[in-house]
């Protein structure tokens, strides 16, 4: 099974049912809580996923479109009115695949760091 | 031409294909303190709401028979944007207000330069629960009283000796709706945050 075969499980006659979607059929009924990719991390595109985005459907597709310019896991969630462990699952698997990359601070900040945004916050 | 900067005959900027760097600060304090105020003040996008859902499925209930019957609650989390230059891009996440979602907290927490607390003098016991969290997680953090119509209703001393704060810890006085204060109180936090990375 796909990561998208979303079934609706509805008969068919209730339309309003067929809108609700759980989250758990978008992640193809994976709910693994490892997916390590922080709420700020900075998700975008790679070429081998502007190249593929033709070939993804739904909202890894939505993905790769909104991630042409780095775009945060939370923003994505927000914008696609997903929950944010659905977006990392599915962002976890777009990066696996090589179709995005994602960056975030994986050590504590260091002084260096802390002066840049104290200086950035300054030219506010 | 001999004195030409070299940066001006690039054919593309060099930024295009760089990703800024993400940077987090965690916004805390009690239910309608003034959070998302905080954050909307400064951020260069209206505040968003990101929803973590957690489902919780009761065999207990199931049993019941009905389909339906799955538990599901969501907690909604309101964050901001400001990019800093090009180089650095800065998140700031308020915390679900509700004491039950304090699991979340740590998930915020992970990876934040910092935490701003905000209080409200009116009912300063709220935020108890914020300072000895971020006392135990040692994240750096700030006090700041939302002065709600410019009115200060306890001093910055009794909100120290309240709150039982360490003699480091800044306390500030702010106005979540005004993005010179709240950038004021992000820049002390970072202040702060910075003395701490020195030991």
């Amino acid at each position: 099974m796909t990561a998208y075969d979303v079934k609706d499980h509805d008969s068919g006659d209730r339309p309003a049912a067929r809108l609700r979607v759980p989250p758990y059929a978008v992640t193809g009924g994976r709910t693994r809580v490892d997916v390590d990719i922080p709420f700020e991390a900075l998700v975008r595109t790679t070429p081998r996923g502007r190249e593929n985005m033709q070939l993804v459907a739904f909202e890894r597709r939505d993905i790769l479109e909104l991630a042409q310019q780095p775009i945060a896991v939370a923003e994505l969630s927000a914008h696609l009115g997903l929950p944010i462990g659905a977006v990392r699952v599915l962002v976890g698997d777009l990066s696996v695949e090589g179709h995005v990359q994602t960056k975030a601070m994986t050590v504590k900040a260091d002084t260096a760091l802390l002066e840049k945004v104290r200086d950035g916050l300054r030219r506010l | 031409m001999v004195y030409v900067d070299s940066s001006l005959s690039r054919s593309e900027p060099a930024t295009t294909e760089s990703v800024p760097l993400p940077v987090k600060i965690v916004v805390a304090g009690g239910y309608a303190v003034g959070k998302t105020t905080f954050v909307g003040s400064i951020s260069e996008i209206d505040p968003l709401t990101t929803e973590a859902a957690l489902t919780t499925v009761s065999a207990a209930v199931d049993n019941e028979g009905d389909a339906n019957s799955k538990t599901s609650t969501t907690v909604a989390m309101d964050f901001g944007r400001v990019g800093l230059g090009d180089e650095l891009v800065l998140y700031l996440f308020g915390t679900p207000g509700q004491d039950r979602f304090r699991f979340m907290w740590d998930e915020l927490t992970r990876g934040a330069i910092g935490a701003v607390v905000l209080l409200d003098t009116r009912r300063f016991e709220d935020s108890f629960g914020a300072v000895e969290y971020f006392e135990r997680v040692q994240v750096p953090f700030v006090v700041a009283i939302n002065a709600f119509h410019g009115e200060l209703h306890h001093s910055i001393e009794d909100v120290r000796e309240g709150l039982d704060l360490n003699s480091d810890i800044p306390v500030v006085s702010t106005d979540a709706r005004d993005r010179v204060r709240t950038k004021a109180t992000l820049l002390e936090l970072v202040e702060h945050a910075l003395v701490k990375s020195q030991f």
